[in-house]
């Protein structure tokens, strides 16, 4: 806790912060970093956390959905990740990312929902990936080969839903999202080399299952 | 020759999961040796088409934009929680109330009329604390 900024601090910076940042329009404050927009927060300017719910909520909402697959329940989720946020706000260490933290309480405020209410795929993947043309193939070479891994949207939806969730939620966060290994460690509470090794597992199992769906 | 031939799939492999597993950010392309080595061997040829397709189709998977209406919603569940009174605001209430109490209600005996005012306000006290507590418990639920 030696390299932590305590509270006091925080909250003192935010005021100085307050203080000189006057009149800032919420443009302004678009331009701010998240640890300013938190001091600013703690400090009792309520308009820099909105700054900061509507630079995340896209990825708060979607990673959640791929948990759920439910909009109401995503809705939800993403409104109980932002409420959580601001109640802890005082504790969140300003040398930390303040994504991965707010992405950890989400995860969380998921798996939580899927443990007690054993959710339920209430939309079809299909409505998820209508509009997205199949993917081309890289090179001319090996074209028939080629064709059949041209894999369509859909295809990878369902060879996505046949993970475990957690698998699901790592290899999203991954490459849907590009969060780096120590941001997803962070987020799952697991180590990077956990998550590499992971990672691994889940891509090769991944094209294994896909192969197979286009034999079929 | 096998061995060697072994090799250079084995770093052309290794050398993908660097460019593609690792780091997030723009792709780098493959080296100019891993593109040699490539178009020599059709089965890392095949394996690298096949995990750049997966991995690019996975970066492309649509996502949602969020509802106006469920910001505004966010937002205003945010504003009631900020305005909302926190027993932490009020840190000496709580053992302040507690002791008053107890002191009230131990201190002096039931047979007298102060003993018995006593009690009466130790109960009004920990009717107080009842309701103070409730209030703060509903108002954590509305949100």
């Amino acid at each position: 806790m030696a390299n932590c900024e305590t509270l006091t601090q925080v909250v003192l910076r935010g005021f100085g912060q307050l203080l000189a940042s006057g009149g800032l329009t919420r443009q302004d404050k678009e331009k701010l970093a998240d640890g300013q927009l938190i001091a600013l927060t703690l400090s009792g300017d309520a308009r820099s956390y909105e700054v900061l719910v509507r630079r995340y909520q896209k990825l708060v909402y979607n990673v959640v959905y791929q948990m759920l697959r439910s909009h109401e329940a995503a809705a939800d989720v993403t409104q109980e990740t932002f409420l959580k946020a601001f109640r802890s706000l005082s504790t969140f260490r300003s040398e930390c990312a303040f994504k991965p933290w707010l992405l950890r309480i989400a995860t969380n405020s998921g798996l939580n929902l899927i443990r007690d209410s054993k959710s339920k795929e209430h939309d079809s993947l299909e409505s998820l990936l209508d509009g997205n043309p199949a993917c081309e193939p890289a090179s001319g070479q090996n074209v028939e080969s080629e064709v059949e891994w041209s894999l369509s949207h859909a295809m990878l939806g369902e060879a996505l839903l046949t993970l475990p969730p957690r698998h699901r939620h790592v290899f999203l966060l991954r490459y849907q999202h590009d969060l780096s290994y120590a941001e997803i460690a962070s987020v799952v509470d697991e180590p990077e080399t956990t998550i590499k090794a992971q990672l691994f597992r889940i891509r090769e199992k991944l094209k294994k299952i896909l192969a197979e769906r286009m034999r079929t | 020759m096998n061995d060697s031939k072994n090799d250079e799939c084995a770093l052309f492999r290794l050398d993908f999961e660097k460019r593609r597993g690792e780091e997030p950010g723009p792709d780098t392309g493959i080296s100019e040796q891993g593109k040699k080595h490539a178009d020599s061997c059709v089965a890392c040829h095949k394996w690298a088409f096949e995990m750049e397709s997966l991995l690019d189709m996975s970066a492309a998977l649509p996502q949602f934009d969020v509802p106006e209406a469920l910001t505004q919603q966010i937002l205003a569940a945010v504003e009631t929680e900020r305005k909302m009174p926190r027993m932490s605001q009020y840190p000496l209430v709580l053992p302040l109330s507690i002791i008053g109490a107890a002191a009230l209600l131990t201190v002096l005996p039931f047979d007298s009329l102060e003993g018995m005012l006593s009690w009466g306000i130790g109960l009004a006290a920990m009717v107080l604390l009842k309701g103070l507590l409730s209030g703060v418990q509903a108002g954590q639920q509305a949100v």
